[in-house]
């Protein structure tokens, strides 16, 4: 029993971590209806630099307490993943199209092979010897709070705005919000909330690769979001669940069935889009009680 | 900058104004030379054949579009070349002819939407939901309940907005441009798609709105009847050029205007020999 609840731990905590991921994508894609093809480079961004902060600069300022240093490394991760959100972002945003996209994928490939070559933090070994201050508590408080406070934006001014940019801009523009700004924010907050995971990461691992910021990383964390359903903070959190879940279950299985993962991803991108476009969320909504919607449907029959 | 005032003299409450102004579109001219002013409390029309360049006169005046020649004025204050939300702020709303809805936003979001923008604070403050973003969220709300009920559609708030029968989507629109407390509203073909009961219940509304808010109201609409009985001063344009200027009955005297509309099917030749038995 100990030994399965040990066993347990470092899943755990990466759902967690990719939930943060995805909640974060959520409000690029699902919000601001932006595509970013790297959204793990953000990650990556934030988990260096929470990295380097501990082991070299923590020590540097004489910061030891384990609980501020892992709270500072968490501000130092979301805001240079912010910061990295902005350089992408200020360029490509004033262009019409998906240039977002190409420059996210760009700026992805050209860090992977930056870290490949900053000798300081590892090169591409990696990044090894940092300190263990992230924890399973760490990793659900913070995945409550970006939940709650994305929770909370869609009903502020400025989330309002964002999804009003998304849906039309020229309708948008014609109420007199700034949609560049709008899709800006929800980059650059998206981005930062990338950052938070990664310094979350680093330190429950205690290492991170280049690979991290790969390609095929900031794709199975658009997959989440997809899987789960674009709208819906809930869907992200459920999405970044089946994608941690499934390696976790197949690892179990014969290794023929195990190294496949990403054709099961694939089954099931195709599955939900069959017979749920609006994802998995949107299923298990279908399947609950229905208390809102037939309140409306009562609503709209005592209209008619 | 200021306004030439000087012509048009004894118009202090004009509030709207275009100024000569050209669009072309490669070697389309699209609009030419179009100029027009909506005073305070008065509806304006603008008809003209299909194509003739009414929404594209929207579009320049609203920023959608950049005229390559000619000014926008609001007040005392030059519009032209701002972007789109700086006219919006500066005070000029308006609908689409092709309705423009926030299709993942409920009705009464549709509407806050339209004040979002006046946010106190930065993301940040929203983010954490600080006391004044609450407030002001809450202000919003209230705000948006009322324009809600004054447009007639309390009962749909929270309605997806695009579930709602056309003629109500027209209706949120309008509710939406005057969330935003403009001094002019501009209405692309309020009317299209409703039947008679509708458009009188709009044209009524329209009324209203002036009525209430003193808003000038700039209107293209393609049914006349509706047109006639709502403005005090109709611009006819044809081929992106004004034709005629002038009252429901001046406008629907003006051989110009009956020829643009009339012969509007008729071939160049055919064309120029009806002006010629009219001349």
């Amino acid at each position: 029993m100990e030994q399965l609840i040990e066993y347990s731990i470092l899943p755990l905590m990466l759902f967690g971590i990719t939930a943060i991921q995805a909640l974060g994508l959520q409000l690029i894609l699902g919000g601001a209806g932006l595509l970013s093809l790297g959204h793990a480079a953000f990650y990556a961004v934030g988990g260096y630099s929470a990295a380097a902060f501990t082991v070299y600069a923590a020590p540097a300022l004489g910061i030891t307490q384990p609980f501020v240093m892992m709270l500072l490394s968490l501000g130092v991760g979301a805001i240079s993943a912010m910061l990295a959100g902005l350089l992408v972002a200020v360029p490509c945003l004033r262009l019409q199209g998906d240039y977002l996209a190409m420059a996210t994928l760009g700026f992805a490939e050209i860090l992977g092979t930056a870290l490949k070559n900053i000798e300081a933090v590892g090169g591409t070994r990696g990044f090894t010897g940092i300190p263990k201050l992230s924890s399973l508590l760490w990793v659900f408080v913070v995945l409550a709070l970006v939940w709650w406070m994305l929770h909370r934006f869609r009903r502020t001014g400025l989330g309002m705005a964002i999804q009003a940019t998304r849906d039309d801009e020229i309708a948008a523009r014609s109420l007199g919000i700034n949609t560049y700004s709008s899709k800006l924010s929800a980059f650059v907050i998206g981005s930062a909330i990338a950052g938070l995971a990664g310094a979350l990461y680093v330190h429950a691992l205690q290492f991170i690769s280049p690979d991290e910021a790969d390609f095929s990383r900031s794709v199975i964390i658009v997959l989440a979001v997809v899987i789960g359903g674009m709208t819906s903070l809930f869907g992200s959190v459920l999405g970044a669940l089946i994608l941690v879940a499934v390696p976790e279950v197949l690892r179990f299985a014969p290794e023929a069935i195990r190294e496949q993962r990403m054709i099961y991803f694939a089954l099931i991108v195709i599955f939900v889009m069959l017979f749920s476009p609006k994802g998995l969320q949107s299923l298990i909504v279908r399947l609950l009680p229905k208390r809102k919607s037939s309140a409306r449907a009562a609503a709209a029959g005592g209209k008619s | 900058m200021s306004v030439p005032n000087g012509g048009s003299a004894a118009a202090p409450d004009i509030l709207l104004r275009a100024d000569n102004l050209t669009i072309r579109f490669g070697g389309l001219v699209a609009v030419q030379k179009f100029s027009l002013s909506v005073p305070a409390g008065q509806i304006v029309g603008l008809i003209g054949p299909n194509g003739a360049g009414k929404t594209t006169v929207f579009n320049l005046i609203t920023g959608v579009y950049t005229p390559n020649e000619g000014k926008v004025y609001l007040g005392r204050d030059e519009l032209t070349g701002c972007g789109a939300h700086v006219i919006s702020r500066a005070g000029v709303a308006r609908t689409f002819q092709n309705i423009r809805l926030f299709a993942g936003l409920n009705v009464l979001e549709n509407v806050t939407a339209a004040l979002s923008w006046q946010r106190r604070g930065t993301s940040l403050t929203s983010l954490f939901a600080m006391p004044k973003t609450v407030q002001f969220e809450h202000g919003l709300h209230e705000r948006a309940l009322e324009v809600l009920k004054f447009v007639g559609l309390s009962d749909y708030a929270d309605w997806e907005a695009t579930s709602l029968p056309y003629g109500l989507q027209r209706k949120l629109e309008i509710a939406r441009a005057l969330m935003t407390q403009s001094k002019v509203l501009l209405l692309d073909e309020p009317a299209a798609g409703m039947n008679p009961t509708e458009k009188d219940e709009l044209a009524g509304l329209v009324r209203e709105i002036v009525a209430r808010f003193g808003l000038g109201v700039l209107l293209i609409e393609h049914d006349m009847k509706f047109v006639m009985n709502l403005c005090s001063q109709i611009t006819v344009l044809d081929h992106g050029e004004v034709i005629c200027v002038g009252t429901p009955a001046e406008v629907q005297r003006d051989p110009k205007v009956i020829e643009a509309y009339l012969g509007a099917d008729v071939e160049a030749g055919g064309e120029d020999n009806s002006q010629g038995e009219r001349v």
